[in-house]
């Protein structure tokens, strides 16, 4: 119900490295500026194992890739399940359009074909993970200032605290808080607040590590506190700017791939 | 009872100011006492019906509902669709609700040429009649919907409130009740139900007629006390005494946390009956004793040590009888037992200490009116002589035909645990309770949990065709209708992934991992409310109107024999749960415990009698008369039809208590008399005379305050009013004409007896 909308964020699957700039007086557009100028890279593949656990304790696994690309200011990514066996093929594909917005597609190897999906499952569970479909499918990089209005809570040495503020009404969260170290402007932790108020869910990087050059988390948890679940995603292998074929980013690619 | 009667003399004004402080101190803390309605909450702890229950709702969000259904006259229109999803909005912030579902914001899976979408059924709210009509075009289409959130010719929209299994049921049931208030005050109609509902409008009722009636119940009490006494302080003290005792109690439960259940709001006119028992005796034989002459101190002392002793042995009965009840395995009844049992203790105790010890402060009274010759009570007392001593064998042989016409029907005898049947017919809970039965097959659920014991064991098509099988078989069982599980959701995925072809409204074949993925996702987890994280075992839900409780053991009985004959072979396990099946596990316990507890009780009271009067035969002339009574209440019950529910079930363990009391009292004047005639015929009379003026007092007082019960608007108030004034009545003819008649058939057999070895 409550959706992470447009916050990649964390998925700066990307991270160029702007350098470790003195944390001096900047205006919190800065920061996000540079937060966001941190996930430019122009083409990712990632594959990743996903581990949900619910309340109980219980644990599903599914292994996936994704494959994201940034052709002009046209997003496309691709992902595709790979494991259990049982899911195998299943893959959504997602387009920015040039107006805005995007379309969706899923490929179910059982139906043999291709459904698009419409709008508003985007800002939903991502198949009954903790992390929306936005979060997965916008891994070439995404937009705060659209999005967000940002302010800053705190600062000291080596880190901000943003307080952003939703401007797009589809975001239902009230506010979210993002930590961001000044060393390498890669948030270390986000934490979503309901519309009541409530902390929902919180998002944690770890094992950063630089990879192709570019800061990289190889383990990002999204804790929903609130239902007591969890999604852990493990980066196992992350290649970063090397070309990737349009043609992945086509309904025919996923039928044949499927 | 020496020592009482010393410490009495010695101590009155401690007593009084102690009993005072005492009472003072319970009352503040008889603010802090809560009443608690919950079903759950009748159950012990760890009852496995229970923990079930508690299971499953845990995993699956809530089993119990409230239902709150708004009246639509003019078909879901645009104003109609913006009062529903308010409502929906509000209700779902209430602390304690799980969720809430109603049309705008239910799920659905919707399919157009080579599109699908999982989302809200209406995505955005109409604006325009047209807007609204494309919606109820967009309904009709799924079955889903109609007869389950919308009736089928659209007049009535239902709202779901999902209960968190913790959450605090009278909170929730205030807090919805609020909403619904305000949009009913707005002109709108609606109808509100659901167990939890049900269980809060009793609790209610009961309480707002016991506060109403109480005051009449004394009033009656205090007019009868005063025609017996004719003195202030006759009316007064038992009223006292009543009042310090449930107080105390009260008071007691508050302070040490215990809350009331939904029958312990009987308890005031319980201890109104037994604890002005206890001071109508020990003020009768006072003035007795006064009248004969005898000085206001040595009244008081004898009054201890002739009524005194009687009073403790009734007592302790007493008490016993309703400690037995502690034996119960149903919580509400063992709390009920033992709350009631201490107050009789302190109405006890306050009877032999503070009652003598206010008579020794108060100024000696002028005059003995409840001792004086009364010509109507003492003809009538004549005449019970000489039935006595004339036909004895006629009163024997009446009882014993009784109780054979009683023991035939008390197998007939129909347990009921259906609340719905506690109001009347144009009740708005019982109209609300019609509708939802009628337009959406009922305000409750039952639950079957089918656990494959394998992970990802429901993905198998085939064990779903199974699932698919049973559900439609239970929907032909009558009262069970619209069960919905995974297999509805995958059926109207699949015919969605199939451009909303209706050739495609079933199960897929194969690959049902890939359909509950897009199941799974989504702004709302729909697969989450019929299917386990590990896809190891799913949930059907089947909605049941209620019934009567015969008919709810029937019904499970069926969707039993559907479960064995589906499942019964392979490795699947099968929970069937739900508020119908705890409603039918509350009967049974109801039905043993009652068994159980009566059985005890009269034991109790035979064991307590023959210690405490030294002899087994004598313990058995006064447990007799409250046996037979107990059976003739029964026997009352199967042949008026009256169903045995929590609270007249209540009635005979009452009887126990109360009747033996008569009995008592009787026996030991009886036995006083014999001391100083040693004439059998002549000491029972006396007995009748004398004893027979405390004890008609008492039954008058406390049969015309039951009956007071009668005005009440609640059904099965009245029914326990009028069922505990008979059984009092009974109770008191059993002690003054059925007692005495089997002493003298005893000893007329005993004495042929004799006889006929001496002749031989």
């Amino acid at each position: 119900m409550y959706r992470t909308y447009q916050l990649v964020l964390t998925l700066g699957l990307a991270a160029l490295l702007p350098g470790a700039l003195p944390a001096q007086d900047i205006s919190a557009e800065q920061v996000l500026d540079r937060v966001e100028n941190a996930i430019t890279a122009s083409s990712a593949e990632i594959h990743l194992r996903m581990e949900l656990t619910n309340a109980a304790g219980s644990r599903r696994e599914r292994s996936l890739v994704a494959y994201a690309k940034d052709s002009g200011d046209r997003g496309k990514s691709y992902i595709r399940f790979t494991a259990p066996a049982d899911i195998e093929g299943t893959s959504f594909l997602s387009l920015e359009q040039p107006g805005g917005g995007e379309e969706m597609y899923l490929f179910m190897p059982v139906l043999g074909n291709v459904r698009k999906i419409a709008g508003s499952q985007k800002s939903g569970s991502f198949v009954g993970t903790d992390f929306t479909y936005k979060d997965l499918t916008m891994l070439g990089g995404g937009s705060y200032g659209e999005d967000y209005q940002a302010s800053i809570l705190e600062q000291d040495s080596g880190r901000y605290v943003l307080r952003l503020e939703p401007i797009n009404k589809d975001i239902t969260y009230q506010y979210a808080k993002m930590w961001v170290p000044s060393s390498n402007w890669f948030p270390t932790k986000v934490e979503f607040y309901d519309k009541d108020g409530q902390l929902e869910k919180v998002l944690t990087n770890t094992d950063l590590e630089k990879i192709d050059g570019n800061w990289t988390a190889r383990e990002m948890t999204m804790h929903n506190v609130q239902k007591g679940t969890r999604t852990v995603l493990q980066m196992e292998e992350i290649h970063y700017n090397t070309p990737i074929s349009d043609q992945i980013f086509t309904t025919r690619n996923m039928r044949r791939q499927g | 009872m020496h020592f009482i009667r010393d410490f009495v003399h010695r101590f009155p004004k401690s007593i009084l100011i102690a009993t005072l402080l005492i009472t003072g101190f319970l009352g503040y803390h008889a603010f802090d006492i809560t009443i608690n309605t919950d079903l759950r909450h009748m159950f012990p702890d760890d009852d496995p019906a229970v923990q079930t229950f508690d299971r499953i709702s845990e995993k699956y969000g809530g089993a119990e509902f409230m239902v709150l259904v708004l009246g639509t006259p003019d078909g879901l229109t645009v104003s109609a669709l913006h009062t529903i999803d308010s409502l929906t909005t509000r209700l779902g912030e209430i602390t304690g609700v799980s969720k809430v579902r109603s049309i705008t914001n239910i799920e659905e899976i919707h399919g157009e040429d080579l599109t699908v979408e999982v989302g809200p059924l209406v995505p955005d709210l109409p604006e325009t009649a047209e807007q609204a009509a494309d919606i109820r075009q967009k309904i009709s289409h799924k079955p889903r919907y109609l007869g389950t959130m919308v009736s089928n010719d659209f007049r009535y929209a239902n709202i779901l409130i999902q209960m968190k299994p913790e959450a605090d049921q009278k909170q929730v049931y205030q807090a919805v009740e609020n909403i619904r208030s305000r949009v009913e005050a707005n002109g709108e109609e609606t109808y509100f139900t659901g167990s939890p509902v049900l269980t809060e409008e009793i609790a209610a009722r009961m309480k707002g007629d016991i506060i109403r009636l109480l005051p009449f119940v004394s009033l009656v009490v205090m007019l009868i006390l005063f025609w017996a006494f004719r003195s202030v302080r006759g009316v007064l003290l038992p009223l006292i005494i009543v009042f310090i005792s449930l107080i105390g109690t009260i008071g007691f439960s508050g302070w040490i946390g215990q809350s009331l259940s939904i029958i312990s709001t009987g308890l005031p006119i319980l201890l109104v009956s037994v604890g002005s028992a206890y001071a109508i005796h020990l003020l009768a034989r006072f003035y007795e004793d006064q009248l004969h002459g005898i000085g206001r101190e040595e009244a008081v002392s004898e009054s201890i040590l002739n009524v005194g002793i009687a009073i403790v042995i009734a007592g302790i009965t007493t008490v016993a009888g309703f400690s037995s009840l502690g034996l119960s395995s149903l919580s509400i009844i063992k709390d009920f037992g033992l709350l009631t049992a201490f107050g009789i203790l302190v109405a006890l105790l306050v009877s032999i200490t503070f009652l003598p010890a206010s008579l020794l402060t108060l100024r000696p009274p002028k005059r003995f009116v409840s001792a004086e010759r009364r010509r109507g009570l003492d003809w009538v007392f004549d005449r019970i002589s000489t039935i006595v001593h004339r036909y004895p064998w006629y009163v024997v042989g009446t009882v014993l035909l009784c109780i054979a016409l009683s023991l035939w029907v008390i197998p007939k005898i129909q347990p009921e645990t259906n609340y719905i049947t506690f109001f009347p017919r144009e009740s708005n809970v019982r109209r609300a309770h019609d509708l939802v039965n009628a337009e959406f097959g009922g305000a409750s659920s039952l639950e079957i949990i089918i656990d494959t014991g394998e992970e990802n064991g429901i993905e198998d098509p085939a064990f779903l065709q199974k699932v698919d099988s049973l559900q439609q078989a239970v929907a032909g069982i009558p009262m069970l209708s619209h069960p919905m599980s995974v297999v509805d959701l995958l059926e109207e995925e699949n015919r969605a992934l199939h451009g909303d072809d209706s050739a495609f409204d079933r199960l897929p074949d194969a690959g049902i991992a890939q359909y509950l993925l897009l199941l799974e996702s989504g702004s709302e987890n729909i697969l989450s409310d019929f299917v386990d994280f590990d896809h190891r075992e799913l949930r059907i839900r089947v909605m049941n109107g209620s019934t009567k409780s015969r008919d709810t053991k029937g019904i499970l009985d069926r969707v039993h024999q559907l479960v064995n004959a589906s499942f019964g072979s392979s490795g699947e396990q099968v929970t069937v749960t739900g508020v119908p099946v705890l409603g039918e596990k509350l009967m049974d316990l109801i039905l043993t415990s009652q068994i159980r507890s009566l059985i005890s009780a009269v034991v109790f009271a035979f064991l307590i009698t023959s210690v405490l009067l030294k002899s087994i035969r004598r313990g058995a002339f006064c447990s007799i008369p409250i046996a037979v009574t107990v059976l003739l209440n029964f026997g009352i019950m199967g042949w008026s039809a009256i169903p045995l529910d929590v609270a007249t079930s209540m009635i005979a363990s009452i009887a126990v208590g109360i009747g033996i009391d008569y009995s008592i009292h009787f026996y030991t004047r009886y036995r006083e008399e014999l001391r100083n005639h040693s004439d059998i015929e002549q000491a029972l009379n006396r007995a009748i005379h004398t004893v027979g003026r405390a004890n008609s007092f008492n039954a008058i007082a406390v049969t015309a305050g039951f009956l007071v019960l009668l005005f009440s608007t609640f059904p099965p108030l009245r029914m326990f009013g009028l069922l505990s004034s008979v059984t009092m009545l009974l109770s008191f003819l059993g002690a003054m004409i059925l007692l005495p008649s089997l002493i003298v058939v005893f000893n007329r057999i005993r004495s042929t007896h004799v006889d006929t070895n001496l002749s031989s």
